[in-house]
């Protein structure tokens, strides 16, 4: 076999002495490549921890460790490789199991390899180094979920601060202006306030400037800098364009043409053509008032009153260049006229530090909340990481990690956020070329798709040049490129090179963070190469035969996805990929329809399917037995309906709430009896048990499962019993608060795969939901979907400047009672159009790049006489603009298709259930009965019990240090220290006042027994037969054994004695005898089973064992009869 | 000594234990199973009664055997320890991003803890010290001396004290010691064996290494499969095996315990009677998570958190509190409805104020007869700071006078017991600094989550499913090992940020190596376990990839992938589940779901229906039918300052007043501007004043009643800062404006009502928000908005909203009293809406100018509204957005719809 057309670059990749920044196009291998290098430097390095991988998500995490792991597993068992890469890898990984003798099992499982994600590492870091971190230590990084909460309970804690201020206070009245430039509305505040917070990595240092600088003219001298930056960098472009036009290059001319003949413009024109300074945007833009429509094109018109021409000049010789003017050029010059000049006012400088205000004040809150929960969130993670590695060198790292890192590999680089960049920077410190340290990043900025998660494409590029570390330069990258393609077929390739390179992704804008094209060429490339159309395009729009094009495209996509699959080889897989959900629901429909089953893949919300609604009422009104709706909706639900009708009568019932309605129904109504005796098992358990227990009974007692399957199917079923496990996973125990839970962590949840689509090839899923899986056959509908939504303003801006400083600009929405968007504003949301289209042309290129072999494309338009008209800024209008003007063989395109008929498959039959196999508990060998517990007369028995006449827990602790001097006494035959007991008191509990006085009382209630002669005989360790504390078991019946601890045996001849010892004593104006009477009565039981137990244990009758008590308080032994 | 695995181990063990010896283990649960061994092998003789075994760990040994020693000095307790770390930072501070706080002493006890056990110094050590450390090295060396001071010592020194009390000959010895499972003692343990193996003869019987005869991988494609497939397992084996024989150890069980549970729960016999046992999980749930315990901790969240209503209101509904639980939760619950509808959020005294105002009978339901709710719950607040004695005595004095706790089951007794032995120390151990609420909360909720409490169980019986650590040194016949991924064994390295690197070196678990090595030795142990293992692992979670423990390769030679399918190839074992059996059911037969209402019989309809519930019944009938004839309305939402609702009737309230004074003081005819707008102040005032409140702008809290100030703010125009006119002004000047041209407001709020038609099986009634007049063109009936308005097409095309054509035909049929005399000659009669939405936005919009004719539109009004009529009056309620649904879109009146889950729409699909 041929080698692929770069392998010299994939050789080159895998030199370890060197730096990389490898461009990898789809398909073309990079995760192997990375497995590839790691494992290489394995068998080169001191230690293992020296390499760090970086991902940006676990499932990359997962799969690089699984495959790196994997290969040196394989290598340590001496297996077979399976192809020649497999080989030359296994022969890598041999040399590194030998090279780490001693770290083997290192290399042998996963945890010990440091492959991690981003975020894993930033936690590595911030665990090992809480201080230098800024971060209490042992915080933990917060979910999604539980962040939003965090920032609730902020944001309340921030508003009720922001009013217990006093009116002039600058936080008061900056909420206040806000407030009202939002027409009063406080949610809104609040959400553009939260969104700040979660951002606010993107313009921390604005909010510095606005604290540090001494006044508003400083920061505002700040913004207006970036915005120049901006501008200059739209005019760059515009004159980069128009100076290749025949007019730009011959302007001196055209100009001293206009001035000979008096041209009115002649006077505002530039007599040469200006420099892209920001001051030089007026004359750009006389330029372009002159050359230019207000629609963008070129004049045709011209005159006085036309861009100020004199009046013939349409016939004159420079008319044409005029006329003529390339698109494009066009447009960037008209572009021009909306921009800002520098003595512009860009943005209502208050109203901006208003919000800037505010939003400093709420990331204050949130941060010191997290701080007091020792919680972070990601945004916080990356901070504080990146606090740890210092801003000049990242040498005390060393003190944190075990290992110097010396390698540093980072997959998917194009995702890159400018904190993460920032990251790498700092690990990097102090490296240099040859140092045997390398970096090897590898990516491909035409799939960078994650803008919304702060990646910056334009990092990808600028990491070209190589890695800039502060105050030492750049630390230099190879660049590569890769280009063989190893997942699709050639004319696939050849039609998407050409789709990107000459129409949706040619002359990249900078500004917009649009990237150039690579072309890629397929390998191997097969003889056979099929010579039929492997693309497909579908427009579809209004006419006689449809009425709803949606709804034609769906069952066309149904129809010729179940074709596809009759068509082609058992085993082909199709994706159905999505830019958006917005349609979802009509595929799915259409698919199911047909009886096709679908695996769909973080689409469906499973808070939105029906039957989980109805789980979620029945969690509702059993929370809140005053939500008369959630009630309602119980009584209507698939496990529980009655009809209206009936819902009449019972509304007319006297009880307020409906919980009560429904009770008192339930007497009259059979069918509402069932209901409430199904309630009734959970209603009195709900607070006690957790909601999901108790939902999932009352559902059960409903026949619940059954109902939802005959109506949604397994699915339903599926999908109502995630809905439980997430109730139960988020169960506080206070039913409100779970509830309240339950929506924040319902937003994230989709419904599971459904058991019906486990084995079909077809799978449905958004377009990043798809990135880095590949199919045979990919469909992609909805081409017509619009990147940029139309509709309101959006209350602020945030964007960065497309300057390499990439600094954070801002500009404020209009204000909602009255205004029209500011220059700024107008600036910054061309900015964030363009940036949004450009990722839009990355998201096409993604998923036309995850088919292998076929592609069918569809979309809506307008049926023009010209043909269809795909709406502005769609992918669609990029495909028929690209056929349009490339005429291809490698496409074909339908009006209107009409999908192969297909009879809907018939249902399955349901296998059914086999007779449950029988399973029994299993008896316990004994019950286990400690004889003390017998006097337990309730729950407060220490509370209770007759030994007080002092507080109870001193009385029990005296009794616990008295027995401990008894057994002392017996097994040394000495009292010990005063000191020494009230330590012990103390260490009990007693307060060292308290215990030094009892200590004295203790030990001389111990003398006195000493003096008297049961207990000196008792005690007597010249007698040897004595146990103190003595632990016996004995079986009280068959299957129950008591267990207790004897206080003193003592043997006496045949005869045995059992003494309980009893510190309390008798109560204020309590006789002696009254109470020891008492106190017999009340230990009998535990007395009598202890002397059952010693007989039994002895081998002796139990006429042999007295037994009694001796209270040490007064010297009196009693035994009983 | 050597077995080949543990049943040998215990059986040498059990040999050796003879009265008079002492066993020490390593864990709580093989001391507990070689007791219960003992114990099986006494009764197997016949005996009936013996000398407990003297089986101890040798954490419960040491503490006893110091205690017999009577030293002065003694091991402080854990609070003890955490209150001195407290005193300690106070002396030393800590580092200023840290704050001293309970999660920063605990962490500097467990790092305490884990340099005592290796034998490191906590003072410092060679190695240069990073500040951090070198504010660890000051701090425990402060803790030190205050502990000595106490006389007292950190209570993971126990073992050293212990050795030099055995050196001195202090501490009395049996005569002779077995240790069990002592492989890899910590350094200060090995100390303490050397220095007890110089004075009494000691055994040492150290784990096994295992191989089992037979040793299976099963790889599953999730975790809930994994265990899915295990269940099945473990119900086929228990036909065969009894079931405390059959072991199932989880290395990461914390993960796993939910997923086991609920299959378990799912699948097996949970007996009733307790003395059968399906199957035992070796650790509990944390006391914190009972309950009664988070019921019990309500109060002082209610205080430490603002006073929210959600946590008064969960009090008030908890089954633990008697006082309510008496009432009855559906009746107090009511109390929520009252502060949602005056949006209140928080704030106990406006909570109970509004309550006392609206609904005196439901105040009086929430207080005892001995003190008001207000007095019970303010006792937390009456001082600041106290001592944790005294706080909890407040907590239980609060208890007691709410009648908390009602216990309804064992869980709940052991729960509450647990609960009290940790105020109780709370009240021993501080008993002196004063702390404050949120401090005494911190502390309790701390002790709580310590706390595990064991779920009902017997080690003996049933199914065992233990952790790793409490595997060691058990033995079954059967044994599965769950959950073999990565990071499950090895675990991670703990992180341990108070340790340099030298300490990490030398301490277990802060390396990749030393976790390794654990990890190895425990994984040999736990295949010493049984003769027949199955390791089990699941190959992803999350559609991530998991890769596999190291061991895995090593032990499993060939391993085998399983899916559980339980829809399509069910199994005997999951056939037990009776959702399964429910549902199998469910899908043999087809359900038509929502099944069709049938029309409601009876007298459904009003004689009079107003215009706006006319409006609803023409947007969908069913909703008209939940509204207007059942009456039920969902819960109103808290909206973070104002409500769109309530917006709207304050606006209607301060424009009717000012017309209507207008006109009354003659300012409309004089239209003096400077008066009028001093006039829409009073009139905006009056309408902002609350029903309620205390002169405040309505009864809300503090937030509320800011808003109702901005909202002021937003319709008079802002007087500070940029000019930006008001809502109210800007429409006063478009008003002086058509004042200009003629008109005149003619009245506000006009009612008609009996506005029917032969074909009407009900007649209309309704209020004109403005009425106005102009000789030349006639009259106009107004409706303000303060939102968006329906379009004109919608109105007169589409007959969407009902509104304006009824008062245009009130108005022709004379239905409006008051202005008979305009009405005289034949007047153009129209209608609109006045926007009032933001202040660039104030329109005027009449629909149909003087010039058109209504008369076209009107009979097409009547004719729907005859149609609709007809339908409603048959009791026909479709959840139909009818009859203008195609033009307002279903999907759109479905969207703000609460009424979703009642019409079964959302099943229609
Ligand atoms: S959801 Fe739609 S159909 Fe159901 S009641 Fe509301 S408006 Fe009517």
């Amino acid at each position: 076999m041929t080698l692929p057309p770069d392998n010299e670059a994939r050789e080159l990749a895998l030199d370890i002495t060197q730096s990389h920044h490898v461009e990898a196009p789809a398909g073309s291998g990079k995760t192997m490549l990375l497995v590839a290098r790691f494992i290489k430097l394995l068998s080169h390095v001191g230690h293992p921890h020296e390499i760090l991988a970086l991902t940006f998500t676990n499932k990359a995490v997962g799969e690089m460790k699984t495959r790196i792991v994997g290969l040196l597993q394989k290598a340590h068992s001496g297996l077979q490789p399976t192809s020649r890469l497999e080989a030359a890898l296994l022969e890598n990984a041999k040399e590194a199991l030998e090279h780490h003798e001693a770290h083997r099992f290192l290399l042998l499982s996963p945890e010990g390899l440091q492959v991690m994600t981003f975020h894993g590492f930033c936690y590595t870091l911030v665990k090992r180094a809480p201080l230098d971190a800024e971060v209490p230590p042992e915080s933990v990084v917060l979910e999604e979920d539980e962040q939003e909460l965090v920032l609730d309970e902020s944001i309340r804690e921030m508003l009720h601060d922001i009013l217990s201020m006093p009116e002039e206070a600058a936080e008061r009245r900056a909420f206040e202006n806000r407030l009202l430039r939002l027409n009063n509305r406080l949610p809104a505040l609040v959400d553009e306030i939260k969104d700040l917070v979660r951002k606010r990595d993107l313009f921390s240092d604005l909010v510095t400037a606005l604290r540090t600088y001494p006044g508003l003219g400083d920061f505002e001298t700040a913004l207006a800098r970036r915005t120049g930056g901006v501008v200059e960098g739209f005019l760059k472009e515009a004159s980069e364009a128009f100076k290749t036009t025949s007019l730009g290059q011959r302007w001196d001319a055209f100009w001293s043409h206009l001035k000979e003949k008096v041209a009115p413009n002649a006077h505002f024109l530039p007599e040469n053509l200006p420099e892209t300074a920001w001051t030089d945007l007026a004359a750009w833009k006389a330029i372009s008032e002159a050359l230019t429509t207000k629609d963008g094109k070129p004049r045709q018109q011209t005159g006085p009153t036309m861009g100020g021409f004199y009046k013939r000049f349409g016939k004159g010789p420079w008319a044409e260049h005029v006329r003529g003017l390339p698109a494009e050029a066009t447009r960037l010059l008209c572009d021009l006229k909306d921009l800002p000049g520098p003595d512009a006012s860009l943005t209502d400088i208050d109203t901006l530090a208003d919000l800037i205000i505010l939003v400093a004040r709420a990331i204050t809150t949130y941060e010191r909340r997290c701080r007091q929960q020792h919680v972070l969130d990601f945004v916080g993670l990356e901070q504080a990481a990146l606090k740890t590695l210092g801003e000049e060198t990242a040498s005390d790292l060393q003190l944190f990690l075990d290992h110097r890192i010396q390698h540093i590999l980072v997959d998917e680089f194009q995702d890159t956020s400018r904190s993460q960049w920032t990251l790498i920077q700092r690990l990097c410190a102090g490296w240099a070329p040859g140092d045997a340290r390398t970096v090897f990043v590898v990516g491909d900025p035409k799939q960078s798709v994650y803008a919304f998660r702060k990646a910056e494409v334009r990092l990808f590029l600028a990491a070209k040049n190589g890695i800039p570390l502060s105050g030492q330069g750049l630390l230099p990258l190879t660049n590569i490129q890769l280009e063989a393609n190893f997942r699709s077929q050639a004319p696939l390739i050849t039609w998407t090179n050409q789709l990107f390179g000459r129409t949706a992704m040619a002359d990249p804008k900078g500004a917009f963070d649009e990237v150039p094209f690579q072309a890629s060429t397929a390998y191997p490339r097969p003889q056979d190469e099929p010579q039929t159309p492997l693309v497909s395009l579908n427009i579809f729009f209004k006419d006689n035969s449809i009425s709803s094009p949606p709804e034609a495209e769906a069952e066309y996509l149904a129809q010729t996805v179940q074709q596809v699959l009759v068509q082609r080889p058992a085993g082909t897989n199709i994706g159905i990929l999505l830019f958006t959900r917005n349609r979802l629901y009509l595929y799915l429909n259409a698919l199911r329809k047909i009886g096709l089953a679908v695996r769909v893949k973080e689409g469906l919300k499973v808070a939105e399917q029906p039957e989980v609604v109805h789980l979620y009422q029945m969690a509702t009104a059993l929370t809140r037995p005053h939500d008369d709706l959630a009630w309602v909706s119980l009584v209507r639900s698939p496990w529980a309906w009655i009809d209206a009708n009936l819902l009449l009568k019972i509304a007319r019932m006297s009880p307020v709430s409906w919980s009560q309605k429904l009770k008192l129904a339930a007497e009259q109504h059979p069918e509402i009896e069932r209901i409430e005796r199904a309630i009734d098992l959970g209603r009195p358990r709900v607070g006690r048990d957790s909601l999901a227990q108790v939902v999932r009974d009352v559902w059960m007692a409903l026949d619940g499962p059954a109902m939802v399957a005959a109506r949604f199917g397994a699915e339903g079923v599926t999908n109502c019993r995630l809905f439980l496990e997430v109730l139960e996973s988020i169960e506080t125990r206070i039913p409100e608060e779970t509830l309240l839970r339950l929506d924040i962590a319902l937003e994230t949840i989709y419904a599971p795969e459904s058991p019906d689509a486990a084995s079909t090839p077809i799978d449905l899923m958004t377009v990043h939901a798809a990135k880095g899986l590949e199919f045979d056959v990919v469909f992609l509908p909805f081409l017509d979907w619009r990147p940029l939504a139309v509709g309101h303003h959006p209350p602020y801006l945030l964007e960065r400047s497309p300057e390499p400083s990439g600094l954070p600009l801002i500009a404020m929405g209009p204000d909602r009672r009255i205004g029209e968007p500011e220059p700024a504003y107008r600036l910054l949301k061309r900015l964030a159009n363009g940036r949004k289209l450009g990722e839009a042309k990355r998201l096409l290129y993604v998923a036309i790049t995850r088919a292998r072999k076929e592609l069918y494309l569809s979309g809506l338009a307008k049926n023009t006489k010209l043909g269809p008209k795909a709406p502005k800024d769609s992918p669609l209008a990029w495909i028929l603009t690209h056929t349009a003007n490339h005429d291809t063989e490698l496409i074909s395109t339908s009006l209107n298709p009409v999908g192969p008929m297909v009879a809907p498959e018939k249902t399955k039959q349901v296998k059914p259930l086999p007779d449950p196999v029988p399973f029994e508990a299993q008896p316990l060998p004994y019950l286990f009965e400690t004889p003390s517990k017998l006097v337990d007369t309730s729950l407060y028995a220490q509370v209770t019990t007759k030994e007080e006449t002092e507080p109870a827990e001193h009385a029990a602790i005296r009794g616990t240090i008295t027995h401990r001097i008894i057994e002392t006494l017996w097994h040394n035959g000495e009292l010990p220290q005063t000191a020494s007991i009230s330590s012990a008191l103390a260490a009990e509990g007693m307060n060292p006042g308290t215990a030094a006085a009892v200590a004295q009382e203790i030990a001389d209630e111990v003398i006195a027994c000493q003096k008297e002669p049961f207990f000196k005989w008792l005690l007597d360790r010249t007698l040897p037969d004595g146990k103190s504390e003595y632990a016996i078991e004995a079986v009280k019946a068959p299957g129950t054994i008591q267990a207790g601890v004897l206080d003193f045996v003592k043997q006496d001849g045949d005869r045995w004695w059992i003494v309980d010892f009893k510190t309390s004593r008798p109560e204020a104006g309590q006789g002696e005898t009254e109470f020891i009477k008492e106190q017999a009565e009340y230990y009998l039981p535990q007395l009598r089973a202890y002397q059952d137990m010693l007989a039994k244990e002895k081998g002796v009758d139990t006429a042999q064992v007295r037994v009694g008590l001796y209270f040490t308080g007064f010297q009196q032994w009693h035994e009983i009869g | 000594m050597v077995y080949q695995n543990n049943k040998g181990f215990q059986n040498a063990l059990l040999s050796v234990c003879q009265p008079g010896t002492l066993t020490l283990t390593s864990g709580g649960r093989l001391a507990r199973h070689l007791k219960h061994q003992y114990r099986a092998s006494e009764m197997a003789t016949g005996k009936m009664g013996w000398p407990s075994p003297d089986i101890l760990t040798l954490n419960a040994w040491s503490l006893e055997a110091w205690n017999m020693t009577w030293s002065l000095i003694r091991p402080l307790s854990h609070l003890s320890c955490l209150a001195l770390w407290k005193e300690a930072s106070s002396r030393i501070p800590p580092p200023e991003m840290f704050l001293p706080d309970l999660k920063l002493f605990q962490a500097l006890d467990e790092t305490y803890t884990v340099l005592i056990r290796h034998g490191l110094p906590t003072g410092g050590s060679s190695a240069p010290a990073t500040p951090l450390i070198q504010w660890r090295q000051e701090i425990m060396q402060t803790f030190e001396a205050m502990a000595m001071d106490l006389k007292g010592f950190h209570p993971a020194l126990l073992p050293v004290h212990l050795t030099q009390a055995i050196i001195a000959g202090t501490v009395r010895l049996p005569a002779a010691i077995v240790l069990a499972a002592f492989e890899a003692p910590a350094p200060i343990e090995e100390a303490l064996f050397d220095s007890l193996a110089s004075v009494c003869p000691v055994r040492r019987f150290d784990l096994p290494a295992g191989t089992p005869e037979k040793i299976n991988g099963v790889v599953m494609p999730s975790r809930t499969q994994e265990v899915a497939w295990l269940t099945q397992q473990l119900v086929m084996d228990a036909q065969t095996v009894p079931l405390n024989r059959i072991g199932v150890v989880v290395p990461d069980i914390e993960t796993y315990i939910p997923y086991i549970t609920q299959a378990f729960g799912e699948t097996m016999e949970v007996p009733l009677d307790q003395t059968l046992s399906s199957h035992n999980i070796s650790i509990g749930t944390l006391l914190v998570e009972r309950s009664l315990v988070q019921a019990g901790l309500l109060p002082l969240r209610f205080w430490t958190q603002g006073e929210p209503r959600t946590l008064l209101l969960s009090m008030l509904l908890s089954p633990y509190y008697g006082l309510w639980a008496a009432t009855g939760r559906d009746r107090i619950a009511r109390a929520d409805c009252v502060w949602r509808a005056h949006g209140l959020d928080a704030g106990l005294s406006s909570l109970l104020h509004v309550l006392l105002s609206q609904s005196p009978g439901l105040f009086a339901l929430l207080n005892s007869e001995e003190q008001t709710l207000e007095q019970a719950l303010g006792v937390f607040m009456q001082t600041p700071a106290r001592t944790g004695a005294e706080w909890v005595h407040i907590l239980e004095r609060f208890w007691e006078a709410v009648g908390f706790p009602v216990i309804s089951d064992e869980a709940d007794t052991g729960a509450w017991q647990r609960l009290r032995s940790i105020l109780h120390c709370i009240r021993e151990d501080l008993k002196t600094a004063d702390m404050s609420l949120g401090d005494f909360m911190g502390v309790l909720h701390h002790l709580l989550s310590e706390e595990l409490v064991h779920i009902r169980g017997s080690e003996e019986a049933g199914i065992q499913v233990l952790g790793l650590i409490e595997s060691r040194g058990l033995s079954f016949e059967k044994l599965y090992v769950l959950g073999l991924s990565d990071g499950s064994l090895p675990r991670p390295v703990r992180p341990l940020p108070f340790l340099d690197m030298w300490e990490r070196h030398k301490v277990r678990g802060a390396t990749a190596e030393s976790q390794y090595t654990f990890a190895q030795e425990a994984f040999r142990h736990l295949l010493a376990c049984a003769p027949d293992i199955t390791l089990t692992r699941p190959a992803e979670e999350s559609a991530e990839p998991l890769a596999p423990s190291p061991f895995w390769a090593e032990a499993v030679a060939e391993e085998t992938r399983h899916t559980v399918d339980l829809w399509n190839a069910p199994d005997r074992v999951w056939a037990r589940a009776a959702w399964l059996q429910q549902a199998k059911k469910g899908l043999e037969r087809t359900a038509v779901f929502p099944p069709a209402d049938p029309p409601v019989e009876g007298d459904l309809l009003p004689e009079t229906l107003s215009v706006s519930q006319l409006a609803i019944a023409f947007v969908c009938p069913f909703r008209f039918y939940v509204q207007a004839v059942l009456n039920l309305f969902p819960l109103d939402e808290l909206i973070l300052g104002i409500s769109p609702l309530e917006r709207g009737n304050r606006l209607h309230k301060v424009l009717a007043l000012f017309t209507n004074r207008c006109r009354d003081k003659g300012l409309a005819g004089k239209k003096d501007r400077p008066a009028m707008e001093a006039l829409l102040e009073t009139c905006s005032d009056e309408a902002l004043v609350s029903d309620c409140g205390e002169g405040s702008y309505t009864g809300k809290d503090a937030l509320g009643r800011h808003s109702w100030g901005m909202e002021r703010c937003r319709w008079m125009g802002e007087t500070k800062g940029v000019l930006v006119p008001g809502l109210l002004t800007q429409w006063l000047d478009l008003e002086l404006q058509r004042l200009d041209e003629g008109w005149r407001w003619l009245f506000e709020e006009s009612s008609f009502e009996g506005l029917t038609s032969p074909e009407w099986p009900f007649s209309i009634s309704g209020r004109i928000d403005r009425i106005d007049y102009h000789k030349e063109n006639g009259l106009i009936l107004w409706d303000y908005k303060s939102g968006e308005h329906p379009s004109r097409a919608a109105v007169l095309e589409h007959l969407a909203d009902p509104q304006i054509p009824a008062y245009v035909q009130a108005a022709k049929e004379r239905r409006i009293a008051g202005f008979e005399k305009e009405l005289e000659s034949k007047i153009h009669i129209s209608g609109g809406y006045i926007t009032l939405k933001t202040p660039s936005a104030v329109t005027h919009k009449e629909l149909i100018t003087k010039g058109g004719v209504w008369d076209q539109v009107l009979k097409k009004w009547k004719k729907a509204v005859a149609s609709l009529g007809k339908r409603l009056a048959s009791g026909e309620f479709r959840a139909e957005p009818y009859p203008v649904s195609d033009y307002i879109g279903q999907e759109k009146a479905c969207q703000y719809c609460r009424y979703g889950p009642l019409c079964g729409r959302n099943e229609a699909g």
